[in-house]
Order: C-alpha cells, then structure tokens, then sequence
C-alpha cells in the first residue's frame, strides 16, 4: 500500500553519503502505512454529510475486487468501494519505470485447480483462459504463462535448472529429498473421511477429516523431524518454500500449512505444464485492473473507513477523505469488510470476537532494482524469471521484465523478495521502519553478491517497499479460529468479511474465493429482504 | 629568394645525421603509400587495382608537391618543420582513419583518395624544401647524390621491412603511427639544430611535442584494437567493428570475399550469398498472387530487400531490424551498398528499427509476403522468434492468400530444429512446404515457406537473371533426403522454448 511515485511528500530521499552507492537513484516508499496509523490515534471528526448505497465494499484489495464483480455480474449495481490507497489493488499494486512494469508484492498465479470454476470463468471472461476444451480442460494464454526458462537456483558455484537443491547434493540427501515428495504425493491424492480432499484450493472445501486437520496444531518443523528428516539442503528447501508463500519460517508455519504448499494445487492445463504460473511484468495488478475493468465508476480512492457501526436495519460506515480532509458517511443496507483482520478489530464495532482471534501478519521488505547492461560471468541456466540463491534468507529475485515479448532487453528490472521471518513479526517491524535506505542497499547487495558480485554498478535505480502487515501467517492453531461463524454464516446479516486472511493462506485464489463467497451472502440476503 | 640570409650558411655538423634523416624521410613517404595501398586492398578488396591507383595517385601527388615547392621562399627552416610534423600527422594517423571511417561514410573512395593525395603532397614537399635548405652547405653534386641515394636506399627498406616485419608484427595500424613518430622525431632534430635559425623554433618546439604525445597515445591504445584484429576468432582481415547495444557486428574481408559475423556467427559470405538470398526470396514471391505490400522481419543487411527490388509490381518495403547499427552500416557504407544494390536507401523501402516481436504485435496491417531473416534460435531471446505465439501474429498480418517464408536453420546439422520450426507454423494454421538448398559458407540450409488458406503451386518461371535459382532447381529443393528428412518434433512455445534446446542438441552432437 503505497504512493508509487515520488510526486508523494511523504517519501523520504535517501541522502547517500557512503558514495559507494552514488551511482543508484531512489527511495524507501513509505506510502499509507501513515494513513494506516492515523485508526489507532482515532482522531477523525463528525460526518458532514451522509449518502446511502445499497452495499459498501471496504478495501480494493482482490477480495474487494472479486467480491464487486459478482455484484456485478448478479445485477446489484448500487454499490461503492472505499480504498484507502492512492490505487486498487492492495497486495496487487505494481510501479512501472521506461523499462519495465513490476510488482510491488503478489506477482503470479499459479494454473488453477479444475474444480475452482468461479476462477476458470474469470480467466476466460478475459482471454486468459483462450478455450476449454470438451473435456473441460482449459487452454492458457501464452503469453501470460511463464516464459521459459522459469527458475533456476545458484548452488555451489553454478546455476542449475529448478530451485530443488541438486548440484552438489549426496546421493544420501538425495534420497531423503526423494522420500519427502514421495510422502507429499501421499497427501496431493489422499481425501478425508468426509470424501473431500485432504488439500485443495480454496481449503474452504478441504476436508474436516481430523486425520489431516490435526497436522495443523504441530510446526512443519516439528513434523519434518518427527517423520526422520534431517537433511540441511532439504530443510533449507523447504523453509524458503513457507517464506514463499506465507512469510513465516518453519517453527512458525504449521505442518497443515507446509503440506498444503505443496499437496493442495493440482492444475491441469491443455497446452502447457501443470504445475506452472501465469505471470506479468506488473504481476497479479495484471488480475487486478481485470477485475476492476468494469468497475471504474464504483471505485473511490484516498477514503479510510475508520467506523463500521452495526445498526438494527442497516450500517453505519465512517471514512476520512484524504483530498477533503473531511469526514464523510455512508447508510448501507450490506457492508463488505475487505480489510484485514489487523484493521477490522479497530473499525469494526460490536465484534469483540475480532480482537481474539491469533491473526498474525508477516512483514516484508520488496526492492525494485533496475539493472542496466548486466551479463553474467556465472555458469549453468541463464537468467531466469524466479533467481533464487542457495542458502539466501532473501527469496532471490524475479525478473519483471523476463515475460516482455522484446527478444533484447539491454535493461531489466529484478524484484527483490525479503521476507522478514527470522525475529517475532512485531520485532522484525519495528525494526525494518528504523532501516535508513543504506542499510537496505548493504542487504540486497550482501544477498546477492555470491550469484552476482558485479551487479551493484550495473544497478541504476532501487526503490524500496516495507510491508508491515501483509501476509497472514499460518502459524499452528491458527486455522480452529477461521471456522468461527463470523467469518463464514455472519453473526449479522449486514456485516460480511472477505479478506485472505481468513483462509489462513495469503494467496490469489483465497483472496479470490472470500470474495465471492461474502458477495454470495450479500446477494442471498438482500434478495431475502 | 631575396630575403634569404646573405651570410654564408653554417655547416651542418655530422653530414652523417643528415643522411640518416633522409633516410627517415625517405623512408616514412613510401611507408605512408603502402600503409594505403594494403588498407584500401583489405577494405576494398581487388588488390591489384588498389595498389594500382594508389601508387599513381601517390606519386603524381608528390609531383604537386614538388612543383609547390617553389612558392615557398621565406623561412624555409621553419615550413620544413612544420610540414615534417603535418606528414608525421597526417601519414600518422592515416590508416587510423581510414578504418574508422570506412563504415561511417558513404564516399569512402573519396576520402581514401583525399588522404593519399595530401599525404603525396606534403612528403613531395619535402625533399625539394631540404635540398634548398642544404644548397650553400654542400658542393650541389655531392647533395644530389647523396640525398637520392638514401632517398632510395630508404625507400628499398620501407618496401622490405613493410611486409616482411611491420604488418605481420606491428599491424598496419601500429606501423603507421610509429612511422609518424620518427617523422616528428626528424621535426625535433632540425628544430634542435637550427633553434638559432628558426624564428619561432618555441612553438615548433611545442606543436611537434604534443604531435609526438598524441601519436604514442595513439600507438598504444591502438594496441588493443590490433591485438583483436589479429585474435585466432576470424581466420580473415578484419576491416570493420562494432558493439552496438544489442550484438557485435564484425566485417571482414578476405580475397575479395566480405564476411558479416553478428556476435560471432556467419550471418553471409559475399562470395556465396545470392545463393541464400535467392532460395529464401524467390520461391515466396513466385508463390503469392500479390506482391504489392511486403515485409521483412530482420535482414538488416539488405540483400534480401536487394531480391525483392527486382519485382516492379512491389508498391512498398517495410523492413524491422532492432539494429540501427546494422541498417545504418548497409545504408551508408560504399562497399555494402554495392553487395545490396544500394537497397536500402531505396524510395520504396522503410528501415524501422524495432524489436520485430513489439513490433508485429502492435502492427495492424495486413502484408502479401514476408520474408523472415532471424538469426538462428541459438538462445532463450531469439527463440521467442521461432515461437507458436510469434507465428499466430506473423499469420494474423498477412492478407488472405498470403505467403510467408522463414529461415531455418541447417536441416541437416540441426534436423531436429528444421522440423521443430515447420510442426511450430503448422500449428498456428499456415500450410507449409519446407525446402532446402546448398549455400557452401554454410552447408546445407533450410527454409520454410508457409501459406495462408492457399494451396501451393509448383514456381514455373523464375527470372533468366537470377544466379541460382531455376523451375528445375527448385523442385529439387523441395526434395528431402533420408538423412535429413521430417522428424517428431514438439512445438516450440514461449513457455518451453523446445527450439532452444533442440538446436542445442544438434550442433553438439554435429560437433562431436
Ligand atoms: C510480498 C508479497 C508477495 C506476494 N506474492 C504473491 C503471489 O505471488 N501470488 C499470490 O497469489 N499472492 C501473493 N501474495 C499474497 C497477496 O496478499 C494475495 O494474493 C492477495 O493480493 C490478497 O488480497 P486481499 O484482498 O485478501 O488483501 P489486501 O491486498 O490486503 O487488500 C486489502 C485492501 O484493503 C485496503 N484497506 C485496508 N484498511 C482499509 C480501511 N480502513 N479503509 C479502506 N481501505 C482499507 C487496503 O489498502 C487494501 O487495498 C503476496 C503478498 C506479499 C506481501
């Protein structure tokens, strides 16, 4: 959540004076986490003026997003989305510079399960899914699929195809390597007592069977040895995996989780792999302005709701208007609250049950690095669209710039990934917002230098985004707390939550999903009144 | 003459010195005109008839020069050191220009014959202005002898050692700079001799320092360039380089054959050429019922746009090339223009310089034929190029009825790839008719010419003036041998970049 341009007076320019980083223009992007803070201090006047709208959608993240399409798509039109960013998107917002678009968080989607229509259909309403066939299997744009060659990982000295740690590996490790997918092949195919599938996406339809669902109250750690594992290179694998996708590390992540990864995506594609993604230059904003294609009119921006209060008939919705700098309200028979957790308990009022939920949230440092005339001197696959680093705790980068149909691009831009999982969230929070952008600079470049030594003189300009609050975390225990009737039947039928986090996983397709499913409710119960 | 000192002139010291700095004169002057003659015979080609014509040119210069001689009366001291450093300049720095400009400009002849007549002029200037500047010092008989003599002795050397030592050791373009030294070396002395007799012998002092300074700068930082020309890479002359953002372009010349090399790799031997141009261009243009929009997605190097220009009923040409430093290089350059008949500079030709993928894809006319001339799929970048996704915009921007034809690669070192490359159009809906032809720079050499909603039609008449190609020669063409025959192949995608890998395979294992 971000200003992404300079223009914004709450961007601080690095002043440089360690010269060595002359050369690099940019700055740390601060953007709303301000904006975000002004709900603690809680200091907003009265309303002075009050509109009425049949549904209010809080956030534009793609829960938001998702969530409007289906009133859309089902006739309900009087309905308004309230962000408080300068742009939609929330985890899905991209910057773009004369070389390339990139993201600034979520940046692919992998080919989706076959069972999740609702994601097929939107795939198809816009080309992304070209066709399907008789036998229901879809057909991807190409040129939205990952370009070849997809990932590779720098091990020993070499790059080598795929992030699996290979060169350099014992026969013995190997073996254990092959043993931990054979154990995750068990699980992909297994399906509980109630004949629903151990994992799938959305793990809303995953089963309740306490066979799997117990893996949810141990760590991936605790599990990893207690099934014998002990393999470094494995364990490293796998904790770059859960950093991945969820930010946290393997003491964190429960084993239900680490399994999920891994068990739960099971895509089938008719002119391409499986198990590949579908990504973009500006990554998942791509999914974003698609969602939002026909929902311009509906948007307002630079609008924090600060109260959502819960009437007899209807809902109060307060929310400050940056521009104004006035207060405004909206009386709206329904409300779909798209934020996080983290915000709702503090905007969401008579709902006590928010505040005693274990949400936790990952921080995040991104970096935007771009890269002028750079060859490599390394060995092994040449640059990748995912780069990651044997050993790193930073996840690599990606190369925005890798799905660009150009055959030559003399500049690049790389995504930088930082998770911040190795102290408590809230430490490793406070103390990213005190890191100067040097510090910033020292730590991509200390990350990088083994694949990359000579990369720093090529790097022209580096922006920087700390995420504070981002990903959920789906830390063990987490997932009783989701099925609380809140989040799902609504305690009250004019108050519906959509936001990733209540699936316990941070992905597109949960995002997705808890928006369609908050907009059904919606749908079902205005047309019940 | 009437200014000249009347006073008897002071002998000239050691007449040895004096000799030996003839010597160095005479010796630098035919340096200078062999330096040339071997550049424009490495540049040009056709040794004989630059050698030729630059001896002539060179002598009947120094006959100007002799001539102009008389018009210089006063402080003849002083012209003769500064026409010493000129020469040293000038014959100095000769072969530096004349290698840099010859891809830059589009009259190279011109400046090539400029150059030579100015250096003729001022070394015929100069033993005319030294034996004045000798008359009183010596007995007259004793002066003609002598110098002459050296004159030529020097000369003889120049011819023996140029050869012999200095072009296989120093490189033409070290020689040259190392022989304008020593003519501002004989600057000095003189300066140094006569600084009571030279009026401004300060300045001169100074003007033939920096002279000096320059040509040793010169002389080593030419190193770098001379070591590269004569790397084992290219078993040729290299007479032309340049990295341009995008690749590495290298001319070199060699028995009057030029090679272009991009990054490396052959891109076309001007003895042999028209045999691929001819098989790439023809049999498309027999094929298609209307010739009047056609496009060209790379070639950069014209020669293709040089076939095409030879069907009148072609309105226009629109040629993509990402290289500016390619187009611009056929575009400009004398001895190129030549190769592609002046093509690209033709009024029915438009050069853009884009990528050809952006390009097609924001293109939204429709074209009769297109020619495509990539490199070979050797890498992730132009592998695109060869992708399904490619050929569905290639296919959407032709007309109905349209035809198209694409190099590629060696169907018989790289079978697997040929066949890649046909199995990738036909699943983007072209109907396809592979061929191949024999192009001795490259070996056997492959070409996929691809229709749209049309049937393919045996070519009956191929123009009498074409080199290569004829009705009967085609037909073979069309006719695979079993080593080189269809193979199962997958198609080539973004997101599998089969080609890449296919290519990969085939030249190791041709290599092995
Ligand atoms: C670094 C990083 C990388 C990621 N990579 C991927 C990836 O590659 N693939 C993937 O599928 N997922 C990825 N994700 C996960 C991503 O979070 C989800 O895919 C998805 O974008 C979450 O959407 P959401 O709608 O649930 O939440 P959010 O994106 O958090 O949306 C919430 C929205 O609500 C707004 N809001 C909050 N409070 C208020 C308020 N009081 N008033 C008004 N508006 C408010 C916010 O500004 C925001 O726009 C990544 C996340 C991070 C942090």
């Amino acid at each position: 959540m971000v200003l992404l341009f300079g223009a914004s007076a709450m961007s601080n320019w690095a002043c440089q004076p360690n010269n060595k980083y002359a050369h690099i223009k940019g700055k740390i992007l601060t953007g709303n986490n301000k904006r975000g803070h002004l709900l603690r201090e809680g200091k907003f006047t009265k309303p002075t003026q009050t509109n009425y709208f049949d549904v209010v959608i809080v956030g534009s993240g793609i829960a938001a997003l998702s969530a409007a399409r289906k009133l859309q798509q089902n006739n309900i039109t009087n309905f308004t989305i309230l962000e408080l960013d300068d742009t939609i998107g929330g985890n899905a917002i991209n910057g773009k510079n004369e070389v390339s678009a990139y993201p600034w968080a979520a940046h692919y989607l992998p080919i989706p399960n076959l069972d999740d229509k609702e994601l097929l259909n939107f795939l198809q309403e816009h080309q992304i899914i070209t066709k399907i066939d008789e036998k229901g299997i879809p057909n991807y744009n190409e040129e939205y699929v990952c370009a070849e060659p997809e990932e590779r990982l720098f091990i020993n000295g070499y790059w080598q195809d795929g992030l699996i740690p290979n060169i350099g590996i014992s026969s013995e490790e190997k073996k254990e390597i092959d043993a931990f997918f054979a154990l995750i092949k068990t699980y992909k195919s297994a399906i509980g007592n109630d004949g629903k599938p151990a994992f799938t996406i959305p793990n809303f339809y995953s089963t309740t069977d306490s066979a799997y669902t117990d893996l949810d109250n141990i760590s991936f750690y605790d599990f990893l040895k207690q099934k014998g594992f002990k393999t470094k290179a494995l364990f490293w694998y796998l904790n770059y995996c859960v950093s991945d996708d969820y930010g946290t590390n393997l003491n964190d992540a429960s084993a239900w989780s680490g399994i999920h990864y891994f068990a739960a995506r099971k895509g089938v594609s008719g002119n391409t792999e499986g198990d590949t993604v579908l990504t973009w230059p500006e990554g998942n904003a791509f999914l974003a302005q698609k969602l939002a294609s026909t929902l311009q009119t509906h948007i307002q921006k630079n609008k924090l709701v600060f109260e959502i209060i819960p009437n007899q008939q209807q809902v109060e919705v307060n929310y400050h208007c940056f521009e104004a700098n006035t207060t405004k309200q909206i009386i709206a028979k329904k409300v779909i609250v798209c934020a996080p957790q983290f915000v709702n308990k503090r905007i969401v009022k008579n709902y006590p049950e928010i505040k005693n939920s274990p949400f936790t949230y990952s921080p995040w440092m991104v970096a935007n690095l771009t890269v002028n005339a750079y060859t490599e001197g390394t060995e092994g696959q040449p640059m990748s669209w995912d780069n990651v680093i044997f050993g790193s705790n930073s996840l690599g980068y990606v190369n925005a710039s890798h799905q660009l149909l150009q055959t030559q691009k003399p500049q690049q831009v790389f995504t930088f990934y930082l998770p911040l999982n190795s102290k408590t969230p809230k430490e490793a929070r406070e103390e990213a917002y005190e890191k100067t952008y040097e510090q910033w600079l020292d730590i991509i470049f200390e990350e990088l230098k083994q694949a990359h030594p000579s990369l720093v003189n090529h790097v022209t300009k580096i922006d920087i985004k700390v995420w504070g609050h981002s990903m959920i975390r789906p830390t063990v225990g987490l997932r009783k707390h989701l099925k609380n009737p809140i989040f799902n039947e609504g305690k009250n039928q004019n108050i519906f939550f959509a936001h990733s986090d209540l699936s316990g996983i941070s992905i597109f397709e949960e995002a997705f999903f808890q928006g369609n499913k908050a907009a059904s409710q919606v749908i079902k119960t205005l047309a019940n009144a | 003459m009437d200014n000249e000192p009347k006073t008897p002139k002071p002998p000239m010291g050691s007449p040895m010195l004096l000799l030996v700095s003839i010597f160095i004169v005479a010796t630098c002057g035919l340096i200078y005109e062999l330096v040339a003659g071997t550049a424009a015979s490495y540049l040009l080609g056709d040794s004989v008839t630059q050698f030729s014509t630059i001896i002539g040119v060179y002598l009947f210069s120094m006959g100007i020069g002799s001539y102009v001689s008389k018009f210089f009366s006063k402080n003849l001291l002083a012209w003769f050191v500064q026409i010493e450093i000129l020469v040293g300049l000038v014959g100095g720095f000769s072969s530096l220009v004349l290698f840099a400009l010859f891809a830059q400009v589009d009259y190279f002849q011109l400046v090539l014959y400029v150059l030579v007549s100015l250096t003729g002029i001022l070394v015929g200037l100069e033993i005319p202005l030294l034996m004045r500047i000798l008359e009183g010092r010596y007995e007259f008989k004793d002066l003609v002898s002598k110098v002459f003599t050296f004159d030529y002795i020097g000369a003889l050397l120049a011819s023996i050692i140029f050869p012999i030592w200095l072009v296989p050791k120093l490189g033409l373009m070290r020689t040259s700079f190392f022989f304008g030294m020593l003519n501002i070396g004989v600057a000095y002395w003189v300066c140094y001799k006569f600084k009571n007799e030279i009026a401004w012998a300060k300045s001169l002092f100074s003007l033939a320092t920096m002279s000096f300074i320059g040509l040793i700068i010169a002389f080593i930082n030419a190193n770098n360039l001379v070591n590269w020309t004569e790397s084992t890479l290219f078993q040729e002359k290299i007479i032309y380089t340049k990295s341009t953002p995008y690749q590495r372009i290298v001319l070199t010349a060699n028995n009057n054959q030029y090679k272009l090399y991009l990054n490396g790799n052959l891109q076309f031997n001007s003895a042999d050429e028209y045999r691929y141009h001819e098989a790439l261009v023809h049999p498309a243009m027999q094929q298609a019922s209307s010739k009047k929009q056609v496009l060209v997605l790379g070639g950069g190097d014209g020669l293709a746009v040089r076939e095409l220009l030879k069907y009148p009923d072609i309105d226009s040409i629109t040629l993509v090339d990402l290289d500016q430093g390619m187009t611009e290089l056929f575009s400009h350059n004398s001895m190129l223009k030549s190769l592609n008949n002046n093509s690209l500079t033709n009024p029915k030709v438009t050069v853009k310089n884009m990528d050809a993928f952006l390009w097609l894809k924001a293109n939204n006319k429709l074209y009769d034929v297109i020619i495509v001339d990539f490199p070979d799929p050797s890498n992730f970048s132009v592998g695109k190029l060869y992708s399904n996704v490619f050929y569905s915009y290639l296919i959407n921007a032709l007309q109905n009825y349209g035809v198209c034809v694409v190099q590629s690669t060696s169907p018989y070192v790289a079978r697997k790839s040929f066949w890649c490359i046909n199995h990738t159009m036909q699943s983007v809906g072209f109907k396809t008719i592979p061929y191949h032809n024999y192009v001795p720079s490259f070996g056997e050499w492959g070409y996929i010419l691809a229709l749209k909603n049309k049937t393919f039609k045996a070519p009956q008449n191929f123009d009498s003036s074409f080199k290569f190609i004829t009705k009967n020669v085609f037909e073979q063409m069309l006719v695979f041998p079993k080593d080189m025959d269809s193979v199962y192949t997958e198609v080539n995608k973004l997101n599998n970049q089969v080609l890449v890998h296919y290519f990969d395979e085939d030249w190791k294992h041709y290599q092995q």
